[in-house]
């Protein structure tokens, strides 16, 4: 929204002055304290009394020189009043702007002079012409115009050589461009704005115009009805829901030409084109009082008649814009239960109510009647039809928030008013009023006092409260329950518990107790309201996921992996293309078909991720992420939503033993129990024990979880799909008491074509971190042996699907009572070993906690190991 | 010897002394290397250097002169030895030096290598996340989180955001695609985690909630469709608006600093009221005003506010009982500021050119 100082103004006398800059500054400063953001402010008709009018006399081309041209203009030279006529003079000027002709009018700046930017202007030579001062744009001497290159002005002879300011009337000013919030109609508009600041100010707010006065408009009946015949024309509000009041005048003898140069300018600087008089008029009232209105040419309303009512299906209409519109559509997402409301004449559609305009009745030159329209619509029904028909326009945003119902009387008289000025024919107002479908009833809501206290922790009288509020227009009595009896009390002196608060019509924000101490402390001043640190009573508490993934994340990061945040939207189909099975989720309009659905893995983010910086020559690439997966869509309910770890490592010496050793490191940092390493090959899911399919947490919310929402755990045939997107011979599962937490192995030969990585040089794994949550831990006791510990070789030759823990496992049960450590050192493949066959080295130390281990001792190990893994795997000793 | 030297002048010995005691300092104190120091031992504190040499004479001066003169010699050939042991020390610990002499920032400069890479990393967003939880929970507030698929109940309705509200148009929502529509979304803030808290647990509550959040806008330098937020949460008794001012400016300054600031000033939200936006001093300028902050010296962080009684009364919170603010604001843009960085596009890319930075 634009305002501008002195428009401001004329509703409220601010102590502001343009050439004080302190002022301005702590106007700025109110503004942005009542919640109206400055985005940023400039100055206007400052700096630009040397600013001459001059008329083209002659355009030249210049040698040389295809930008740039000649011009000769006139200037009249400016002589004391006593001394002689003014003379005629003729100057000559370089300019590179094309939009002008001889005989134009405009600015000049005379050498000598200054911008208002700060330009000096003093003679140049271009192209070896001399120019002797400047013609200007209207950016250049900050001023506004709709035109590119010089700004060109309706002036006449007379005014040749005079200063541009004295001529057109410019009054140094302020423009403001506020940002303003999307609940407050009343800020769109400059009247409201100003009753803002004349409440902080604690000066008067009046309107530019005496209501109670002599009204020049006749006959502004108000009427409760849905019809009426004017003089001329008949309005039947068909829908009384989407239009409670339609006020309406009739002017004839209109005389359609340009407005003054005020109205322009402030149009042109709330970059709207100003046209004619009847519509700039329209314009600058919305923008000054917040109503908009639409001016019909009365002569083309057919059957003379105005019909408000919905459109129906499969109308259409052409606006003001030249573009025909289809009314009456079914949108989905958009409720269709108010229709497309429609101003029509007796046979069609002239107008989108509140929206746009038609332009079968459209105001041109020679129109010498007009219907002014003035009414009140509908807010829903309004954004609703805007968002069908994606058409937004100044008028609906402010009919969207909502338009002061009481508003149209004064809105009227100010048109009428206005557009008395700005026609060179006398104007004759036929008839007006208006009908309002539904009588207009006060909301009234009640305030307690101690409710202030209890929300902005300050206390106020009710007299404060009074004089806070009532500026804005909000009416502050006593409740009538509470006096008790008839006589008068001054609010001033006493103390209430309840208060009436009546609202006024421009603020349909405002319809609740709360809402009225909002207003309470805008006026206030938040930065009143004393900072007090609350003291929460219990001590504050990481939940326990988020304090596992901290430990996940900064493990991954001991281990030389990046963390990424990959995005969760992937392309369509992606993810089949990689053996990511499951019913892909889709986003109904997505920004782009790259993002457009759900990711069910971390696999694919991450292999683009290694791919790009493979691309980029990076070796030795591992990178992980924590993120959210999603599975199990049956729509209107969200999909499960699943907390992963996914790490992938590129082109290091070993990718694939880089991710073993991730995944061990954590699984040990935790003490997880009983884990088992599956390869996926081996894999029964009949023979795993049944594992829960999801996992609630909401019923068991302990004191401190901290997560009031669900999460789900694998399923068995999830996690058999899982690892399809996994190389089917090098992947395997990690399990804890049974229970799966995850894969890890080499992606699939499918992410070579699909991302254009090597995956024989690259090792994944995706974890659960809920399932890690979860996992059962082991319990520690700790025990050392005094003792030295004995250590030994033993390699064995096995048949090569065997696993090497399983074998690890049972030379582990032999040594039960020990204190024992078996770990494989060597595994060996080839001759002389059958190509089924491989071999196992394990080092096995031990330990007896209560005395040195004999010879003998460790004679009977020995061979208690190789019998019972000779019997049990079928293994036999190298 | 001769036998006239018998009668040696005392003065004349002790001079001669002086003499061969400098001499023997200077050559000491010449040498440069170990080998030549040792290779003048002989000649320095062994059997041929000049002191012990003058030694022979002292049977040439009368008796009662000896025994002095005897000390000046000893005392000398002490002093020669010192020094010369102490140089022995300082030139062999040079040679030590010399022998093994490593550039031990050669390894140091391998690793520089950026393209093979031997360092991991978190992601800035993590650790500006992880700060901020850091110093809340140091408040008080507990952490806690919410799914990142939400019904449109949570999102908006609860929040009071009915559909067809105007306010609606401040979020623009993925929705996915579902029997009727626009009924599941991506959550377009971590506010439904506040509903869920609010339904789930009694007050009082104190707690932030961290998250990623999706809106459908074209990402640009300052924004990204997908994103991460922090808001949180305060319901109990006698919450006032001054409770929350007061818990902004506290945060304000332990996260940025003592002289970082924090001032509210009124805007609009539909499930807060009164709402604000709160800004905090340009941590560029301090204040001052420059170009980061246009001048002001303020730069805007996020929005705040009293909880609305609608959206107590969606969770069955009565109003009336209990009160409580609400604020939230982006970590990606704080990570955006403090390291200055342009684009916040870059942080999506995961170039570990760039990741290796932070």
């Amino acid at each position: 929204m634009i305002v501008t100082l002195n428009w401001l103004k004329e509703f409220v006398d601010l102590p502001i002055t343009v050439t004080d800059n302190n002022s301005v500054i702590d106007l700025v400063e109110v503004f942005n304290s009542l919640g109206l953001v400055v985005e940023k402010y400039s100055y206007y008709g400052v700096g630009i009394d040397s600013i001459l009018i001059c008329k083209v006399l002659n355009i030249a081309p210049i040698k040389d020189a295809d930008k740039i041209r000649l011009a000769t203009v006139e200037l009249a030279e400016q002589k004391p009043a006593e001394q002689k006529p003014a003379e005629q003079k003729t100057v000559e000027v370089v300019c590179g702007a094309w939009n002008f002709n001889i005989g134009d009018f405009v600015p000049y700046a005379p050498i000598g002079s200054a911008l208002p930017n700060g330009l000096e202007i003093k003679e140049r030579k271009m192209r070896g012409q001399v120019s002797c001062g400047m013609l200007c744009s209207a950016t250049e001497i900050g001023l506004f115009s709709d035109q590119n290159g010089l700004m060109l002005l309706d002036v006449t002879d007379q005014d040749i050589g005079r200063s541009i300011v004295e001529v057109l009337n410019i009054t140094p000013d302020i423009i403001f461009n506020i940002e303003t919030e999307g609940n407050r109609p009343d800020a769109l508009s400059v009247i409201g704005i100003a009753r803002d600041l004349a409440a902080k100010y604690r000066i008067p707010f009046k309107d530019n115009l005496p209501l109670d006065g002599e009204l020049t408009v006749e006959n502004l009946n108000e009427t409760l009805s849905s019809k009426a015949n004017f003089d001329e024309i008949s309005v039947v509000i068909e829908d009384p829901d989407m239009c409670k009041a339609f006020g309406m005048v009739e002017i004839s003898n209109v005389k359609v030409g340009p407005s003054n140069f005020l109205i322009q300018q402030r149009l042109l600087a709330s970059n709207m084109r100003p046209l004619n008089n009847v519509v700039d008029i329209s314009n600058y009232l919305m923008l000054e009082r917040g109503q908009p209105s639409h001016p019909y040419n009365m002569d083309l309303i057919n059957d003379r008649m105005i019909r408000v009512r919905i459109a129906s299906e499969g109308e259409t209409i052409e606006t003001l814009d030249s573009k025909s519109r289809l009314l009456g559509k079914q949108v989905p997402g958009i409720s269709s239960d108010t229709g497309d409301l429609v101003i029509s004449d007796g046979r069609n559609a002239i107008g989108i109510a509140g929206i746009m305009g038609g332009s079968s009745t459209e105001i041109d030159d020679k129109t010498e009647n007009i219907v002014l329209e003035v009414a009140n619509f509908n807010p829903i029904a309004i954004a609703r039809t805007s968002k069908r028909l994606g058409l937004s326009s100044e008028a609906s945003k402010r009919f969207e928030r909502g338009v002061d119902p009481l508003g149209i009387d004064a809105s009227i008289v100010r048109y009428v008013r206005l557009l008395e000025k700005n026609s060179s024919s006398d104007i004759c107002v036929k008839s007006s009023g208006i009908l309002r479908s539904t009588a207009f009833e006060k909301v009234k809501v009640m305030l307690r006092p101690k409710r202030i206290k209890e929300i902005l922790g300050i206390e106020l009288t009710c007299k404060e409260v009074k004089d806070l509020i009532e500026p804005l227009g909000f009416k502050v009595k006593l409740d009538v329950s509470e006096t008790n009896s008839t006589e008068r009390v001054d609010i001033d002196n006493v103390s209430a518990d309840i208060l009436d608060v009546e609202i006024p019509s421009f603020r349909p924000d405002s319809e609740r107790e709360i809402d009225i101490i909002e207003e309470i402390a805008r006026v206030y001043g938040y930065e009143t309201i004393p900072k007090v640190f609350v003291r929460p009573p219990e001590i504050g508490y990481n939940f326990d996921l988020n304090k596992l993934i901290k430990q996940i994340k900064y493990f991954m990061v001991s281990q030389n992996f990046y963390e990424c945040w990959t995005p969760t939207f992937l392309p369509i189909g992606i993810q089949e293309k990689v053996n990511i099975f499951g019913k892909e989720i889709r986003l109904s309009r997505p920004l782009a078909k790259e993002e457009a659905v759900l990711r069910m893995s971390l696999a694919p983010g991450l292999a683009k991720v290694a791919e790009h910086n493979d691309k980029r020559k990076f070796t030795n690439i591992n990178l992980f992420e924590v993120g959210h997966v999603f599975k199990d869509y049956k729509e209107e309910t969200p999909p499960v939503e699943l907390v992963k770890l996914g790490a992938i490592s590129y082109k290091n010496q070993n990718s694939l033993e880089n991710v073993v050793e991730a995944i061990y490191g954590i699984v040990n940092m935790l003490k997880l129990k009983d884990v088992e390493i599956v390869n996926s090959w081996e894999y029964n899911p009949d023979s795993q024990t049944e594992f829960d399919s999801t996992y609630d947490f909401e019923p068991e919310l302990q004191n401190h979880t901290w997560m009031p929402f669900s999460l789900s755990r694998f399923t068995s045939e999830e996690l058999l799909n899982t690892s399809k997107t996994f190389k089917s011979g090098t992947a395997a599962y990690i399990l804890s008491s049974g229970k799966p937490l995850g894969l890890f192995g080499q992606l699939s030969n499918k992410y070579d074509d699909v991302f254009g990585i090597s995956t024989e040089a690259c090792g994944y794994f995706e974890l659960d971190l809920l399932e890690l949550l979860n996992a059962d831990r082991k319990i520690i006791r700790v025990s050392n042996s005094k003792y030295p510990d004995t250590e030994f070789d033993l390699a064995f030759i096995v048949d090569s699907s065997v696993n090497a823990l399983t074998l690890k496992d049972e030379i582990e049960s032999v040594l039960e009572g020990y204190i024992s450590y078996v770990w494989l050192f060597d595994v060996y493949r080839g001759v002389p070993l059958a190509s089924n066959e491989k071999s196992l080295a394990f080092k096995i130390r031990a330990s007896n906690p209560s005395s040195t281990l004999s010879e003998e001792e460790i004679s009977n190990l020995r061979n208690k190991i190789i019998q019972e893994v000779s019997v049990s795997l079928d293994a036999r000793l190298r | 010897m001769e036998q006239s030297e018998k009668t040696i002048n005392p003065m004349d010995l002790i001079k001669k002394i002086e003499v061969a005691l400098n001499d023997s300092l200077e050559t000491i104190s010449k040498c440069v290397s170990i080998n030549e120091l040792n290779s003048l031992t002989v000649m320095t504190v062994g059997k041929k250097s000049q002191l012990i040499e003058l030694r022979s004479q002292l049977k040439n001066v009368e008796v009662s002169a000896r025994k002095e003169i005897g000390k000046v010699l000893t005392d000398a050939l002490e002093k020669v030895e010192e020094t010369f042991k102490l140089k022995q020390s300082e030139l062999n610990l040079i040679a030590e030096q010399n022998y093994d002499r490593n550039d031990l920032t050669e390894f140091w400069a391998k690793l520089d290598n950026t393209y093979k890479v031997k360092t991991g990393g978190l992601h800035p967003v993590t650790e500006a996340q992880w700060d901020l939880e850091e110093i809340f929970i140091s408040m008080g507030f507990s952490v806690t989180d919410g799914p990142e698929v939400e019904t449109d109940w949570y999102n908006f309705e609860a929040l009071n955001i009915p559909k067809d509200h105007p306010a609606r148009g401040m979020w623009d929502t993925f929705y996915l695609e579902s029997g009727v529509p626009e009924t599941v979304l991506m959550r377009t803030h971590t506010s439904p985690v506040q509903i869920r808290v609010m339904k789930c647990y009694s007050p009082p509550i104190y707690t932030v909630m961290p998250g990623r959040c999706f809106r459908r806008d074209t990402p640009d330098a300052r924004h990204l469709a997908t994103f991460h937020q922090i808001e949180g949460l305060v319901v109990d008794k006698g919450i006032t608006f001054a409770h929350l001012a007061g818990t902004i400016e506290k945060f304000t300054t332990s996260y940025f600093g003592p002289n970082i600031h924090a001032r509210l000033r009124p805007a609009y939200f539909p499930f807060t009221e009164p709402s604000a936006e709160f800004e905090i001093t340009c941590t560029v300028c301090s204040g001052v005003g420059c170009r980061t902050c246009s001048m002001t010296g303020w730069i805007e962080l996020g929005g705040c506010g009293m909880v609305d009684p609608e959206v107590f009364f969606a969770v069955g919170i009565n109003p009336e009982e209990w009160s409580g603010f609400a604020f939230g604001f982006g970590i990606d843009r704080l990570v955006q500021m403090k390291y200055s960085l342009n684009d916040m596009r870059d942080l999506i890319e995961n170039d570990l050119r760039l990741l290796r930075q932070f």
